[in-house]
């Protein structure tokens, strides 16, 4: 091989070109890229430090807020269960108080209704007490137990108190009508003659009387003197009886 | 006493009586009638009579003792035969006036005495109650605090009532009182409240109205009804609220809420006051006697609510009294007045203008108020009346034609359609839940976007889709508030 020096030279100066342009067209564009590239990796690593502290500071304070909302929580449900518990004290003693009215009020409605059944009964059993013995006297009065009874009135007209005298005298005094006696069935002429000296010895003299008859008597006497009405008779016993059981009501 | 006790006592004493009795010559009284005429009898003898003692007439005749002299007793009869003249025979009975009371008197028409008007067989009562009876103790009484609904816009919302509570029904005849009452009467049915209806002096034809009303509404099933007409003996029509009362309280007794109309209050006391006139009373103020107040306090005093502990019933009273020219501060009006809780005012002015019915808001009052009303009505009617009344005394400026601000507009807008929304026909009682509804269209403003005019078919499209929905009082007032708003649109489109 032969040296030429100006070959040499020129191979020299290529190289020389060579290397300028690598580095001026390569070299240098690829530092750059890779200078750039390094400083975008610093970059993002350092965002990447300030993303993560900061993740860890709002971690920090999204468990802070978590605690304390679970703290919140379970004050307002330990809140919440005694609002509840204090309601349904509440509730329960109303409740209680309503029911204790409504037993009290059915105990009283339940004593009244007995207490009319129980009167109702009563009142029957009365009322057929005496369609019974109005029947039977009905059936058994007649002209001999009409003659006991005004012998009965006679004697009481005599045994009188002196009070009640004077009121029937003074009543026949000021009335225009004579005494009136009906009676069940017709008075014998003794009877009648019995009941006006009766009457007359009670109002201190002879008193014409006026005698009729009225079935509805059953049996016995009734005599009018003025506003007063003295009598002896089945029909005003039975008619007692029927007083006595409804003042009983 | 235990029912064990009780049933000795009658019947022991009975048997007591039975131990002591013998025959004896019987001395009692008989007087002797000395006048008759006009309903009264004047009445020689019978030294012992008491007074409202029953009187036994020898020609069947009844009558009732009402006023004592030193010389002869005064007494109104009951019944009268045409044998009845003076000279006539009387007895002394020693019972006061009773009538059968019970649940046999629902659906039937009597008399005061009980005897049926109605041409049916006599009703199978097996309890018999005094007329006149003294009003419950303060101990067996409870607060007034349950509503008792008439079906009437106003009323229920504004001028509320209570069961056990007495509120007065006062105006110029014509007004529409017996109305309100009826339709406080029909809106019972299937509420479980009894009712009585007690019509004193009415016409016959007026009569007949009134029951022929109660039953097509199928009213008739809870009510009782007592007339004493205008031809009846007055001594009827004195008896009548008596014995209306008396058939309530028996309910009430045994744990029922009743409601009783007093159908008027007015011929009630003018039948009083010829009574006593006739009979000699010294007259008082307007010619009435002087104890006409006691006359009515004691009949409206047995109107209550009684505890538990008392049998928990309840009887409402709805007397009727009868203005003359809308002067309320006459002597029976105010009497009644002041012993009822409350008056319903009718006015003539509101009639006239074709405001039905008739009510007056700023005359009538309600002293239970909203005491006695349901929560949810309550919160909803809250400041219903305030406003309406604010509306009154503002339309007045628009008489004038004096510009307003729109706030005062929008007032007296809301207030005119309030006026149309309580306007309600006769005879339709409204159920609560559409009270209800209107009333939470009103609050929501859903009434006064429309033509006053048509207020009245919004509320029928709200009748429509309540009966489509139903909803009850307990649902939450969202519920309430889109189901009107749904109905309204539907009507809309």
């Amino acid at each position: 091989m032969q040296l030429d020096w100006s070959t040499l030279v020129l191979e020299i100066v290529n190289f020389l070109v060579l290397v300028w342009l690598l580095q001026r067209f390569l070299y240098k564009p690829i530092l750059k890229v890779v200078a750039a590239r390094q400083a975008a990796i610093d970059e993002a690593a350092r965002r990447t430090q300030q993303m993560e502290s900061k993740a860890r500071e709002l971690q920090a304070q999204y468990e802070a807020r978590l605690h304390n909302w679970e703290q919140e929580r379970a004050q307002a449900r330990g809140a919440l269960l005694e609002e509840l518990q204090g309601e349904r004290s509440r509730a329960l003693a109303a409740l209680h108080e309503t029911l204790e009215q409504e037993r009290r009020k059915a105990g009283v409605l339940d004593e009244r209704r007995r207490s009319e059944e129980t009167a109702r009964s009563e009142r029957q059993a009365m009322e057929q007490a005496l369609a019974f013995a109005r029947r039977l006297l009905a059936g058994l009065s007649g002209p001999e137990v009409e003659a006991k009874l005004v012998q009965l009135a006679i004697s009481e007209l005599g045994h009188l108190p002196q009070a009640r005298r004077s009121e029937l005298r003074e009543a026949l005094n000021t009335s225009s009508e004579p005494p009136t006696v009906c009676s069940a069935y017709p008075l014998s002429l003794g009877q009648r003659e019995a009941l006006s000296r009766a009457l007359g010895g009670l109002l201190d003299g002879a008193r014409e009387c006026s005698f009729r008859e009225e079935p509805a008597l059953l049996a016995g006497v009734r005599v009018n003197v003025g506003p007063w009405v003295l009598q002896v008779n089945v029909g005003e016993e039975l008619s007692l009886f029927n007083t006595a059981a409804s003042d009983g009501r | 006493m235990g029912a064990e006790t009780r049933l000795k006592g009658a019947l022991e004493r009975q048997a007591q009586w039975v131990e002591r009795y013998r025959p004896a010559l019987r001395v009692s009284e008989q007087g002797r009638v000395l006048s008759v005429g006009d309903g009264i009898a004047w009445i020689d003898g019978l030294p012992t009579a008491a007074m409202d003692e029953v009187l036994e007439l020898e020609d069947g005749s009844r009558a009732l003792v009402f006023h004592l002299k030193s010389e002869r007793l005064g007494a109104i009869l009951l019944y009268q035969t045409e044998r009845l003249t003076a000279g006539t025979r009387v007895a002394l009975t020693g019972r006061r006036l009773e009538l059968p009371v019970g649940d046999a008197l629902l659906g039937r028409i009597i008399d005061p005495l009980g005897t049926p008007l109605d041409g049916q067989a006599p009703p199978r009562c097996e309890r018999w109650r005094p007329l006149d009876a003294p009003a419950p103790p303060i101990v067996d009484r409870a607060f007034v605090d349950r509503p008792l609904y008439t079906g009437n816009k106003i009323i229920d919302t504004m001028i509320p009532i209570g069961k056990g509570q007495r509120q007065l029904l006062i105006g110029d005849n014509g007004l529409g009182k017996s109305a309100l009452a009826i339709d406080a009467v029909i809106n019972q049915r299937g509420k479980s409240v009894k009712c009585v209806y007690v019509l004193v002096g009415q016409k016959r034809s007026t009569v007949v109205n009134t029951v022929e009303v109660l039953r097509q509404h199928g009213t008739l099933e809870h009510t009782a009804v007592v007339v004493a007409e205008a031809t009846a003996l007055p001594g009827l029509k004195y008896l009548a609220p008596f014995a209306g009362c008396a058939v309530a309280e028996s309910w009430m007794q045994f744990g029922e809420d009743t409601l009783v109309v007093y159908d008027d209050i007015t011929m009630h006391a003018q039948t009083y006051r010829e009574l006593s006139l006739l009979l000699q009373r010294p007259p008082g103020r307007e010619a009435y006697p002087g104890d006409i107040f006691y006359l009515h306090s004691r009949l409206l005093e047995r109107a209550t609510c009684l505890a538990p502990a008392a049998g928990g019933g309840s009887m409402t009273a709805l007397p009727i009294v009868a203005t003359k020219q809308g002067e309320i501060a006459s002597y029976i009006p105010t009497n009644l007045i002041s012993i009822t809780d409350g008056q319903v005012y009718l006015d003539k002015a509101l009639f006239d203008a074709g405001s039905l019915p008739a009510i007056d808001v700023t005359r009538s009052v309600s002293r239970i108020g909203g005491n006695a009303q349901h929560p949810r009505i309550k919160q909803e009617a809250g400041r219903t009346k305030l406003d309406y009344l604010q509306f009154l005394e503002l339309e007045v400026f628009v008489r004038f034609g004096t510009r307003l601000e729109p706030a005062m507009e929008k007032r007296i807008r809301r207030g005119r359609a309030l006026r149309e929304a309580l306007k309600q026909d006769r005879l339709a009682p409204l159920p609560v839940e559409l009270q209800m509804a209107w009333l939470t269209a009103f609050n929501e403003g859903l009434l006064e976007e429309v033509d006053p005019g048509r207020v009245a078919e919004r509320i029928e499209a709200l009748a429509d889709g309540l009966k489509r929905e139903p909803l009850t009082l307990q649902d939450e007032r969202a519920t309430w508030v889109a189901a009107v708003k749904s109905w309204l649109q539907a009507d809309s489109a």
